[in-house]
């Protein structure tokens, strides 16, 4: 180009638009507006520290030990971040509720916390506006309330958090006329007041696992997805015949549940008769003229006069007879736990039958329960409070992380009244039914985000750190509550100033620490929790002749004509609260394997009399009220009753969560049927139509194979002494490992099928969600699976669960038939994928015999903002096209690897631990080094109940399978 | 146009015809524009391939998921189609080399369409492994290129194998097809219309004058790349059958899968072979060239395989029962009774019961019945590399990770793009090239050695062992 030719070319390029400019300002604009939806971007320049705060590495992960009140049960835990990102959360292993362990619900709290859908900024009436006019027209409406003699109404979760109940006080205090009413779907409500009817005082117990012998379970979950970590760890301990005896443990249920899977004896049991149950079992302890219970002549005659007979409790008399012996046998480790939702009469008997047993300090310990236990209001406040709030008394609603338009029984009314309160404010994570109707919808912040405390756990304060400042322009309730004290009582508007000032007034003095409180504070901050004085143990050792006459009467009374339905937390959304979390929607139930929804859990003998098939919808009615919900018919579960999962069909809940399954919610009365969770003489008629219901296995016998094997505790001591017991210990390896070899050791006898290990390991490994459908075609990616299998006969089978990863085979089938050799074998005996050689032919799943290599069908990893953020750096983010599949986490292994060169000294046993492992409650799996004989894996993969999956193919897989164990009473078939 | 020959006991030579008729009998659809119908058909035809391709596009932008292949089912309609479309090759191959080298002349009426189709049968399988890939734009990675990374294909994989194997099977069958096709090209050349159609078999003919020693040469190349093709019959399929048969898959995992293979390819290939012909003989009324006699040999060939094809299948019957093993003798109770027992029913009537037809002459001689057996074969034979691959991977070992498959409409429609394909190419080719090959044909005619003597320009010198005399 000449010069003057530029020069004219640039001038008509001043001109007009021509191409080159319009592509231009189209790629400017572009970039404009793709920023524009970049919320971190505006919250300041990014730049890098110019002092490098002490111990803050780029690129390497710190663990803030934290908890997580949000979460069921409260679990404490180390929050690991990367350059200011949580990314993977693990127990805290020096807190005794966790050990390190956690549930599934924990595991997926980073989703929840960069979740595109939460609430980015406070709106007023659906307009985006500030926390500066939030505050101030708030502030004002409750001033205005007050002046006009109005009441304000609180409603907030059960508050495990000391400091959060005093901000709520100090609240109360400032407006005067507070009505603070908390609200959790499931609560213990029931089973305190049984005990208190018997006991005098509320209680709640807990198993000693170290101690007891014979447990049996009335619809208890306690080995539940919805259980404690405490319990799934005790258990499984007592469960290795080497270890010594084996606990045996009975379970009386409705419907299959994880614990009736890990039973020993299972009876099917309706809900309605487990009372009878207890009752049977009462009447015959006080026979023995010796029991404790019988030595009070009210007690002995109410219940000798019982007569309940074994049909009456709907089970052969010699079951029965072989239960009672089992636990008189040796009364004093013996137990009898009752599931919170039944009824408190049902609680009380328990621990009549426990008192009678006296096992308290031995099998069982008496706890007292938790101000958040406590908090709970019983059904008749909540029915003043509603209508008091119709007729018009309440200045304002403030529903501060509740969701009470979703969790209350519809017929209470909440959410007509709600629109004769003047102010509805809802604090909430993500949009909720609440939101819905609320004026001002305030972004909460997480857990993650949010300063507090808890004292769930007696004898400990736990506390709760932010690990990154907050993502949306949210804040934590407890802050906004003190944001809108009236003006001469506002202090700091820092809630981590506040919790801080408390600890200094009110813990540190009477923690009896010897150093000073900033030291204090740093230790506890650094621990996670300080040890406090455990509150004494409840007086349990009375049973009050009154209280039992009542409860037994309420026993004797009820019976349930027609179908009985039982709602139970969902195992993956509990109560509703994680119907958004993808990584939980679609973790498959840990009974039926269904995802991404619930159904009307049924025997395969009510469906027949119903007429309906699985999928089908019937409708369940009691007094008027309805729901229609598809059958689910599944083994085990004791005719006429009805399983519901609660915390689906959520109508506002985020893109994933709204509309997913079905809610029993509707059936449900404000006063409860039998207990807020058990409803009799409910009524069934077909309903039209059907819904798909996706079930991740489409299979559920071994068809007599031996990929899983069960051992009896009689049996195992019979082989003590035999050279093998199992089979498929295969030829010496084709491969010779010169430094480490990995292996994993799976016990099947204490994996209860949680799913933990599953989110674990979607979180560490960047494994995508891909949705109902997807899953339905047969396109989920989770690295492990947990194969449930039955065994028996269907009206009441064995269940076993069997965690699957990759088994990293020696001679591996996947690896030989890769065209391009994307697969190879490490040095270490690994079959390592390499993502960006992989072309795709699939050919190596084809190959795999355990279909344990996921592929990437279409693109499915969230591309909305902030989702990205979740991603672990250390692990390759699979583009579609190509194969993926368990690695026994490599980058865990190179991570323990470099720190312990650097720390000059060779690896040691324990020092890896795969994601799956470390999550796992019940310590099932087991990592480690197979060319070490001293590990643990190298010991376990010896042990008389090891044996291979599939290994007469010849694979020679890494991972030992432990058999599951039972432990019958001699001669029972059941 | 000479009448056709009565069909039964009719000698494969055939009736004296002056050869320059037979030429341009066989030239004519390249000399006269062609009609309705072949518009019809190839508007019909492209239209298929066309959306074929559309579906390849769309499944390469946004993946493999648009199809219903799963876990555990990884492969499904793109590798039965490739397996079918390969199988149906095997045929063209057979005829044209095999039966050249056992001197069976009947075989050269028919020869240069089953080699035409050969090459189009693995032009279309040949797509499949590409598009299955879940990142086809990676899928010269398959293919052993030196690079700066020295990294080289893994030689384990049968699938390395398949590269090689139908690599060179579509190399030696163009080679083979052209070579014997430059003898006609060069009479078509003479026989030119147009100025186009002149260049076009100009350059094709390289030049060929019909000298002694041009088909000296000719002879002798065409005898060798006939030898070099004749173990390629055999060879193909058996390796692609050892992606299945090095496998540890129930259903996969058996030796006789092979020469099963094989001569499943053989049956589908006569069959392909017969349902076309059947419609061009009629078409181009070359009833005279390509008789009932070809097609009643043909279908003794079909019965041959089919009897062959259903040994195979009661071998691998009592071979899962013998096993003992549960996995294997699950497999055949499960391709028996289960979901998929209906692909199999289709399977064994198409492929075992309804060739049986053929023991009687009356049904051999029948056109209409021959052409229903052929189709119904080919139903059969897509069915048995359906029920291989599918039913097979659906229910392995874990019965906790088995599944179920169902095809979309993507993959319906791709099926349909490959038999678009294949059609398209089969009806451009019998518009622009001889379906029949002249100088063969002609050779078989007595006294063909004098004519073909005629035939040759008498000004041109005479050659001997390549030398001017």
């Amino acid at each position: 180009m000449s010069p003057i030719e530029e020069i004219k070319h640039s001038l008509a390029e001043s001109a007009g638009l021509d191409r080159r400019r319009f592509l231009a300002i189209l790629s400017a604009s572009l970039a404009a507006a793709s920023s524009g939806c970049n919320r971190l971007s505006e919250r300041g320049e990014i730049v890098s520290y110019r002092v490098q705060p002490e111990g803050v590495l780029p690129g390497v992960s710190q663990a803030y030990a934290s908890s997580l009140p949000g979460y069921p049960h409260a679990p404490a835990v180390l929050v690991f971040t990367r350059d200011g990102r949580p990314i993977k959360i693990e127990g805290n292993p020096d807190h005794p509720a966790s050990g390190g362990a956690t549930d599934a619900y924990s595991q997926a709290a980073t989703l929840d916390l960069y979740d595109p859908d939460r609430l980015g900024k406070p709106l007023y009436k659906g307009q985006q506006s500030n926390w500066k006019d939030a505050d101030g027209q708030i502030r004002a409406a409750l001033k205005q309330a007050a002046a006009s003699r109005e009441r304000i109404l609180l409603i907030t979760p059960a508050l495990v958090s000391p400091a959060a109940r005093s901000v709520v006080q100090r609240f109360q205090t400032a407006w005067g006329s507070v009505t603070h009413l908390t609200l959790e779907m499931f609560h213990s409500g029931e089973a305190l007041r049984g005990r208190r009817m018997v006991h005098g005082e509320p209680s709640t117990s807990r198993v000693n696992w170290d101690k007891a012998r014979r447990v049996l379970g009335c619809e208890c979950d306690f080995l539940g997805p919805a259980g404690r970590v405490a319990d799934h760890a005790g258990f499984a301990a007592r469960r290795r015949p080497e270890d010594g005896e084996m606990i045996r443990l009975w379970v009386a249920e409705g419907a299959m549940t994880s614990t009736g899977a890990k039973a020993d004896h299972r009876l099917p049991v309706r809900p309605s008769a487990q009372p009878r149950l207890l009752l049977w079992l009462l009447a015959e302890l006080v026979r023995d003229e010796r029991q404790p219970l019988a030595s009070n002549a009210d007690i002995r005659s109410l219940l000798t006069q019982l007569g309940v007979s074994s049909e009456e409790v709907g089970l052969p008399k010699d079951v029965l007879e072989a239960l009672r012996a089992d636990l008189v046998g040796d009364p004093h480790r013996s137990c009898v736990l009752a599931g919170d939702q039944l009824p408190w009469y049902t609680h009380s008997l328990a621990a009549a039958v426990n008192s009678g047993l006296g096992n308290e300090g031995t099998a069982l310990s008496s706890v007292v329960p938790s101000p958040a236990q406590l908090s709970v209001p019983a059904p008749d406040e909540w029915a003043a409070t509603v209508d008091e709030l119709r007729r018009g008394q309440f200045g304002a609603v403030l529903c501060m992380m509740a969701n009470p338009v979703y969790s209350l029984s519809a017929d209470l009314g909440f959410a007509t009244a709600l629109e004769n309160a003047p102010l509805v404010v809802s604090s909430s994570l993500l949009p909720s039914e609440t939101t819905a109707k609320a004026q001002w919808i305030l972004p909460a912040a997480h857990d993650l985000e949010s300063w507090g405390d808890n004292d769930d756990h007696p004898g400990l304060l736990t506390l709760q750190q932010p690990t990154l400042s907050p993502l949306f322009e949210s804040r934590q309730w407890e802050q906004m509550l003190l944001a809108w004290l009236p003006e001469n009582q506002l202090t700091t508007p820092d809630y981590g100033a506040y919790l801080k000032s408390r600890w200094e007034t009110e813990v540190y003095p009477v923690a009896g620490a010897a150093e000073d409180f900033d030291r204090f504070w740093q230790a506890a901050l650094h621990d996670g929790f300080i040890k406090t004085n455990s509150p004494a143990p409840p007086v349990v050792h009375k049973i009050d002749p009154t209280g039992l006459s009542e409860a037994v009467g309420e026993a004797r009374r009820l019976n349930s004509p027609e179908l009985e339905l039982l709602i139970v937390p969902g195992s993956r959304t509990y109560d509703g609260r994680f119907a958004n979390n993808g990584w939980l929607q679609e973790l498959p139930n840990p009974v039926t394997t269904q995802v991404w929804g619930n159904g009307a859990v049924v025997s395969e003998k009510t469906a027949q009399r119903l007429n309906r098939l699985e999928g089908e919808l019937v409708e369940f009615s009691v007094e008027g009220r309805s729901v229609t919900i598809p059958l689910l018919v599944e083994p085990g579960v004791a005719d006429d009753v009805v399983l519901v999962e609660a915390g689906y069909a959520r109508k506002t809940a985020g893109s994933v969560g709204t509309g997913v399954g079905f809610d029993a919610k509707p059936l449900t009365s404000n006063s409860g049927g039998i207990s807020p969770w058990l409803y009799t003489g409910v009524t069934a008629r077909a309903a039209q139509g059907s819904a798909v219901l996706v079930r991740v296995q489409g299979h559920h016998d071994t068809k007599g194979r031996s990929m899983v094997q069960e051992i009896e505790a009689a049996g195992w001591l019979k082989l003590a002494g035999a050279k093998t017991v199992h089979t498929a210990k295969t030829s010496p390896s084709s491969w010779e490992y010169k430094g480490h070899k990995w292996g994993l050791a799976v016990d099947l006898a204490a994996c209860t099928g949680c799913g933990a290990c599953t989110i674990a390991c979607v979180a560490e490994n960047n494994i995508p969600v891909v949705g109902a459908e997807q899953v339905r075609r047969g396109r989920e990616m989770h690295w492990i699976r947990l194969d449930r299998y039955y065994v028996g006969k269907p009206e009441n089978p064995r269940v076993v669960h069997q965690p699957m990863m990759c088994q990293q085979c020696d001679f591996a089938p996947c690896e030989k038939v890769c065209p391009v050799a994307a697969t190879v074998h490490s040095p270490e005996g690994l079959d390592e994928m390499v993502y960006n050689r992989c072309v795709g032919t699939r050919y190596c799943a084809n190959n795999c015999p355990y279909k344990v290599r996921r592929f990437n069908f279409l693109d499915f990893h969230d591309k909305r903002s902030p989702a990205e953020l979740i991603f672990n750096p250390e692990v390759t983010v699979r583009r579609r096209g190509v194969m993926e599949k368990c690695t026994f986490c490599v980058q865990r292994i190179a991570a323990g690897r470099l720190k312990a060169k650097i720390e000059g000294r060779p690896l040691r046993d324990g020092d890896i631990q795969t994601a799956c492992q470390q999550a796992c409650p019940a310590g099932a799996i087991v990592f480690g080094d197979l060319n070490d004989p001293q590990s643990r894996v190298h010991k376990l993969a010896a042990s008389r109940r090891g044996y291979l999956a599939l290994g007469e193919l010849g694979v020679q897989p890494a991972v030992t399978y432990l058999s599951a164990t039972r432990n019958p009473c001699p001669g029972l078939k059941i | 146009m000479k009448q056709v020959p009565s069909a039964p006991g009719h000698d494969v030579a055939f009736d004296q015809e002056l050869l320059a008729q037979i030429d341009d009998d066989i030239a004519a659809p390249m000399r006269v524009p062609p009609g309705k119908l072949w518009w019809a058909a190839i508007a019909f035809t492209s239209s298929l391939m066309l959306l074929g391709f559309a579906l390849m596009g769309y499944t390469a932008y946004r993946g493999i998921g648009v199809w219903g292949n799963n876990s555990p089912v990884f492969w499904a309609f793109p590798i039965v189609n490739f397996v079918f479309w390969i199988g149906i090759g095997h045929a063209g191959t057979l005829i044209s080399a095999i039966l050249f080298l056992f001197r069976q002349p009947w075989r050269n009426a028919i020869a240069r369409f089953a080699e035409a189709m050969t090459i189009f049968a693995v032009m279309t399988a040949g797509l499949f492994p590409l598009i299955h890939m879940g990142r086809p734009w990676l899928a010269h990675w398959v293919f052993p290129v030196p690079n700066d990374m020295s990294l080289w294909v893994n030689f384990r994989s049968p699938l390395v194998w398949d590269v090689f194997a139908i690599s060179t099977y579509f190399t030696v069958s163009l080679l083979f097809w052209y070579v014997g096709l430059i003898p006609d090209l060069a009479a078509m050349r003479e026989r030119a219309v147009t100025k186009v159609h002149r260049v076009v078999y100009s350059l094709l003919s390289w030049g060929w004058t019909g000298l002694n020693r041009h088909w000296r040469h000719y002879e002798r190349a065409y005898l060798i790349l006939a030898g070099v093709s004749t173990p390629l019959v055999v060879s193909v399929h058996t390796i692609v059958s050892f992606d299945f048969a090095t496998s540890v898959i129930p259903g996969w995992h058996t030796t006789i899968l092979p020469p099963y293979f094989v001569a499943g390819a053989v049956f589908s290939g006569f069959a392909m072979v017969m349902t076309v012909l059947i419609i061009l003989r009629r078409l181009f009324r070359i009833e005279h060239l390509i008789t009932i006699r070809h097609l009643e040999y043909m279908n003794k060939v079909i019965l041959a395989t089919g009897l062959m094809v259903g040994y195979a299948y009661l071998v691998e019957m009592f071979t899962a029962w013998y096993s003992a093993e549960e996995p294997e003798r699950f497999m055949l109770l499960n391709r028996l009774t289960g979901p998929y027992a209906w692909a199999f029913a289709v399977m064994f009537t198409c492929n075992v019961i309804v060739p049986q037809v053929h023991w009687f002459k009356k049904a051999r001689t029948s056109l209409p019945i021959m052409f229903v057996v052929s189709i119904l074969v080919n139903v059969g034979m897509w069915f048995e590399r359906f029920v291989i691959i599918v039913t097979s991977l659906h229910r392995d070992f874990l019965p906790a990770s088995w599944g179920l498959y169902a095809p979309t409409l993507v993959d319906f429609g791709i099926l349909a793009g490959s038999f678009g394909m294949f059609f398209t190419l089969v009806l451009i080719f019998v518009r622009a090239l001889p379906v029949i090959s002249m100088t063969e044909v002609k050779a078989t005619i007595p006294g063909s050695q004098m004519t073909r003597r005629r035939h040759s320009p008498s000004e041109l010198p005479d050659v001997e062992d390549g030398i001017h005399v």
